[in-house]
């Protein structure tokens, strides 16, 4: 969910999103076809992200507001994790 | 080589696992899957490959037969840019195939798989086995019913739904405990990120159904005939197998032959058309060669004008008209059907003179002979056929100690010429064309109580 979404900062289609998952994850991410088509369908059910436009059949989506925040909600909850790692074992470093 | 086969394929739709192994084992045989049934499968022929399948659940509602819509079009395309090509789709169910090894899963998330194959399972699986267990209780206690009512005419029935409802039900029963029994364990895998196989469940039903109901079907229908009608039948059938082999291997020859392809179409239609005039015509002489078991003669009624009465053959009835009454030169009639199955075995006879100028004499007698295999069912049965008739009732007359006697009566002062016996397991029903003498009835119980209950052949 988190990669979807940080790839929908900008408007961007299916395919693409699943390429850029790829490459800004150095492929550790592998998001299949099937799993990416129904977590779109549910995010646009949601209102986290909206179809900007249908080109042909490749419809683009972009993140909506309340997705932006659901994404700061997560990123912020991740960095809280890892300034508490860092809290405990970057102290036993030093 | 022929372009497609066609293979009962009996895997539960839900099972992707197994059905991915299979289309990959076909694949590398060179046979490509074409159309999906739901029994048959048929594949194409085509160059032996390694390919890598992936079954997948289409989330939204799919119209059979319907356009593929843009909606759906999208969704194979994304899968298309994963790597998977589609291949065929039945329903929601899409079938994706790729020569890449490491072409990523279509389902990359245990999670959204489970709960796609749920959504589909629910509504195409679930549902429809629990409409059908719904349908079989409901049936079944139908069939109760009328089983403690009427026994006789219950028991002796051959119907295909009557027999194969207690299979429909644990069939069905055991598919959605098995589908069931397999969700959950998924369903739990998946919260650990864990994908789980499905297992083999083969749909029983589809296995037996046809065979039962073929076989069942075939034992009611028999039970009506006469040898000669059932040879007739086999003849046919075992014919039609036959010109149909041939058809095949002339269909290969013809595809084998360097004609032009039209001429090789107008062939195999040629080749068709005279199979199926042989299989008629000689279907039509043998029904017209084979003898009759009956003739019909011309009666004059005694109401004036004429109508036509069929004279049979059947021979050794237990009981016949010379037993009681001189025919001379008369002809006799003896006209005999069984029907048995399992716990019941019901023989009739109808035995009847026609005199030779055509005049309807009226020497008649009939009678059926029921014998019960389940001796629980015996009291039951003695309801049904003697004490809660349709139309008469019945009254005990004593005729000796060996046997129970009844007499039907039309009502409570009018005897009509009709008797019951009971003894053990057999209940006899006669009726004569004449006021019986004690001595007579006697001697009709005794022989039929204690005849031998052959088979109608």
């Amino acid at each position: 969910m988190f990669y979807i979404l940080l790839c929908l900062k900008n408007e961007c289609c299916g395919t693409h999103i699943m390429e850029k998952i790829k490459s800004i994850t150095d492929e550790r991410v592998i998001l299949g076809p099937g799993t990416l088509y129904n977590l779109l369908e549910q995010f646009v059910a949601e209102k986290i992200i909206i179809e900007t436009k249908t080109e042909g059949r490749r419809r683009s989506y972009i993140l909506t507001e309340k997705g932006r925040q659901l994404l700061e909600n997560e990123y912020n909850r991740i960095r809280k994790q890892a300034d508490d790692y860092i809290n405990i074992f970057g102290e036993e470093k030093r | 080589m022929a372009e497609y086969k066609r293979r009962i394929e009996l895997f539960s739709l839900y099972d992707h696992t197994n059905i991915e192994k299979h289309l990959e084992k076909m694949a590398a045989k060179g046979w490509m899957i074409d159309t999906i049934g739901s029994t048959f499968w048929r594949y194409k022929k085509t160059e032996p490959r390694k390919l890598r399948f992936s079954v997948v659940y289409y989330p939204k509602d799919v119209k059979e037969g319907a356009i593929i819509s843009d909606d759906r079009q999208n969704f194979i395309d994304l899968c298309s840019s994963g790597g998977w090509n589609y291949v065929i789709n039945s329903g929601k169910m899409h079938i994706f195939s790729t020569d890449g090894e490491n072409t990523p899963p279509i389902d990359t998330d245990a999670e959204i798989q489970i709960e796609c194959i749920h959504k589909f399972a629910k509504n195409e699986i679930v549902y429809g086995y629990l409409f059908l267990i719904v349908a079989c209780l409901f049936f079944s206690g139908f069939v109760i019913y009328k089983l403690w009512k009427e026994p006789v005419d219950t028991l002796k029935d051959a119907s295909p739904i009557f027999w194969l409802t207690p299979f429909s039900l644990i069939f069905s029963v055991f598919n959605v405990i098995s589908y069931l029994n397999w969700y959950k364990k998924a369903k739990s895998a998946a919260e650990n990120g864990e994908f789980t196989d499905t297992k083999m469940i083969i749909r029983f039903e589809a296995l037996f159904w046809f065979p039962l109901y073929f076989g069942f079907g075939l034992l009611g229908f028999f039970s009506f005939l006469r040898i000669r009608d059932i040879l007739f039948t086999l003849g046919i059938i075992l014919s039609g197998i036959i010109l149909f082999s041939v058809y095949k291997a002339i269909n290969n020859n013809i595809s084998k032959s360097e004609r032009k392809e039209t001429t090789k179409q107008r062939l195999r239609r040629f080749s068709a058309v005279m199979l199926v005039i042989l299989w008629l015509s000689s279907g039509i002489a043998a029904y017209i060669a084979i003898p009759k078991p009956y003739y019909k003669v011309k009666v004059n009624s005694e109401f004036g004008g004429t109508y036509s009465k069929s004279v049979y053959f059947d021979k050794n009835a237990p009981l016949d008209i010379s037993d009681f009454k001189e025919t001379g030169n008369k002809t006799v009639s003896r006209e005999k059907s069984t029907r048995e199955l399992l716990l019941i075995k019901e023989t009739e006879w109808d035995i009847h003179t026609v005199k030779d100028d055509g005049e309807n004499d009226g020497l008649y007698t009939y009678y059926s002979v029921t014998e019960i295999r389940f001796s629980p069912l015996i009291e039951r049965c003695k309801n049904e056929i003697i004490f809660n008739h349709i139309v008469y009732e019945s009254k005990e007359i004593r005729l000796t100690d060996k046997f129970e006697s009844y007499r039907y009566y039309i009502d409570d002062e009018t005897p009509t010429n009709g008797f019951a016996f009971c003894n053990g397991n057999r209940i006899v029903s006669i009726g004569f064309g004449w006021e019986p003498s004690e001595e007579e009835l006697i001697f009709a119980a005794e022989k039929l109580l204690n005849s031998e209950n052959s088979y109608v052949f």
